[in-house]
């Protein structure tokens, strides 16, 4: 089970709210130009603050040159850590918070990049998080600061807040009617991105989107979640009639969909994740509207991550290669699906 | 002419956005408008935007040049925001069609900051003491500049 993935809170459209924030240390030089020794230095400094500021055993330091690549890639299939920080594992590092909430990441872009991670959508109470650990963080530590940019990054495209909220929807129904091309373009007009399952330039599998602001300055931190929490409520709306339309008009084809999708996940023996993903994607639409009363939803948003190619590697304990996942994975769905 | 974003295939695509009032325009060939189309933002390397601003400027405490900043779009530390200037400005507005932020501040950035507007505040008055050869006055100046800069 994914420790941030609460079933408590499962909701049927929105999986995640994500806030995360980029800081850098005054004056030194940005991780793409740093040196080796200039990037442990800052780690140092950072590892300084965070032992002063948290309790200890708070937090845990994972050191990415430390771990096999299939830990690395199982945090980051599990939305604890960036791909850009997986890019850098010669000198990234993070700080992990022990309900796997909070992550500290150290030499990703910038030189601190905080995300909190928060089930079902929650921006406001995720905002008061990101900003007290940022405040904690500020005190130990001297950031970049302009008087007239605000917080300085090595982007541009990051400089202001640096703040990047987003929010991971599942939206099979939009999806499946075609509707959501017309609302990415919508988005783009109101200064949103809509993007893959790992944020951005990757691809968008499993119906599964991440909705963000698109600019970090101008705006304060409260104008861009107050924004981006408007317009996700109204996806919400939309996803949620489009399922009810699908459900009232097109019931057949529906049901039809959801249970060849169980029958595949239940009887394959060699999946691809993406098949996987795209088939758990149906099922969760099915329970989510009523049908397979005997399932639950959050197992599936759990599996959903667990079938990934690093995660299957990792509970494996082993490097496996993509035959041997695909029949792991398989194994697994059918082991749930019996 | 040649499409600005491969530079191998003739621009067929001529394209204008307006994004909060600024007009950017894009001459592509079809193969690379395509793959814009998919995300214009995301698949459209960022440090194209910069490209037409030419300084030879460095920053004087990375060393970063400003041709550098405009191949990767990266920047080198804190102090290239300033180094690079009204060129940079201008950047900064075309990404953004801000340059000032409005938001959070780091609480103890702040009491920096002040310091430093102090400084400027004092300099500039420590100037004018000297052009009016008022030397008492431009004494306790420099000593308060002084005081102050090794506060910081």
């Amino acid at each position: 089970m994914v420790m941030w993935l609460d079933s408590n809170q499962y909701d049927d459209v929105v999986v995640s709210t994500r806030l995360r924030v980029a800081r850098n240390l005054d004056k030194k030089t940005f991780p793409p130009f740093s040196s080796q020794e200039e990037s442990e230095e800052v780690l140092d400094r950072v590892k300084e603050a965070v032992e002063e500021v948290f309790e200890e055993g708070e937090y845990t330091l994972f050191k990415l040159s430390d771990m096999e690549k299939r830990e690395r890639i199982r945090y980051m299939e599990d939305h604890l850590i960036s791909p850009g920080l997986v890019e850098k594992s010669s000198r990234g590092s993070f700080f992990l918070r022990n309900d796997e909430k909070i992550t500290i990441m150290v030499n990703e872009e910038d030189h601190i990049r905080l995300q909190v991670l928060l089930p079902g959508l929650d921006l406001i109470k995720g905002w008061e998080i990101c900003s007290y650990i940022d405040d904690l963080l500020e005190s130990k530590l001297d950031y970049s600061y302009h008087r007239e940019y605000g917080y300085l990054t090595a982007c541009p495209t990051n400089t202001g807040t640096g703040l990047r909220a987003s929010v991971m929807l599942h939206l099979p129904g939009v999806t499946a009617t075609g509707h959501i091309s017309s609302i990415i373009n919508a988005l783009k007009k109101a200064g949103l991105t809509i993007r893959g399952l790992y944020g951005e330039g990757t691809d968008t599998v499993g119906d599964l989107y991440q909705v963000s602001n698109q600019l970090t300055l101008g705006e304060t931190e409260d104008e861009i979640i107050e924004k981006l929490n408007r317009v996700v409520n109204q996806l919400i709306k939309r996803e949620k009639s489009t399922r009810e339309y699908l459900l009232e008009k097109r019931h057949i084809e529906f049901e039809d969909r959801v249970y060849r999708a169980k029958g595949l996940l239940s009887n394959a023996r060699v999946i691809s994740s993406k098949e996987a993903l795209k088939n758990l994607s149906t099922v969760k639409l099915g329970i989510d509207s009523g049908f397979l009363k005997d399932l639950k939803g959050s197992d599936l948003l759990d599996l959903m991550i667990s079938i990934r190619p690093g995660n299957v590697q990792y509970n494996e304990d082993k490097v496996m290669e993509k035959e041997e996942r695909d029949i792991k994975r398989a194994d697994v769905l059918r082991d749930y699906f019996k | 002419m040649l499409c600005e974003s491969c530079k191998k295939r003739q621009a067929v695509l001529h394209y204008t956005s307006v994004i909060n009032g600024i007009v950017e325009e894009y001459h592509l060939c079809e193969t690379c408008a395509s793959e814009i189309q998919k995300g214009f933002v995301e698949s459209f390397p960022v440090h194209k935007l910069f490209e037409g601003l030419s300084v030879d400027t460095k920053c004087p405490n990375c060393g970063l040049s400003y041709e550098k900043f405009r191949k990767t779009g990266k920047l080198g530390c804190s102090e290239c925001y300033d180094a690079f200037g009204d060129e940079f400005k201008s950047v900064i507005k075309g990404i953004h069609g801000h340059t000032k932020h409005s938001g959070k501040m780091p609480k103890r950035g702040v009491t920096r900051i002040k310091k430093e507007i102090d400084i400027e505040e004092l300099t500039r008055q420590l100037e004018e003491a000297v052009e009016r050869e008022d030397y008492e006055k431009a004494a306790y100046l420099r000593d308060e500049v002084k005081r102050l800069k090794a506060n910081l």
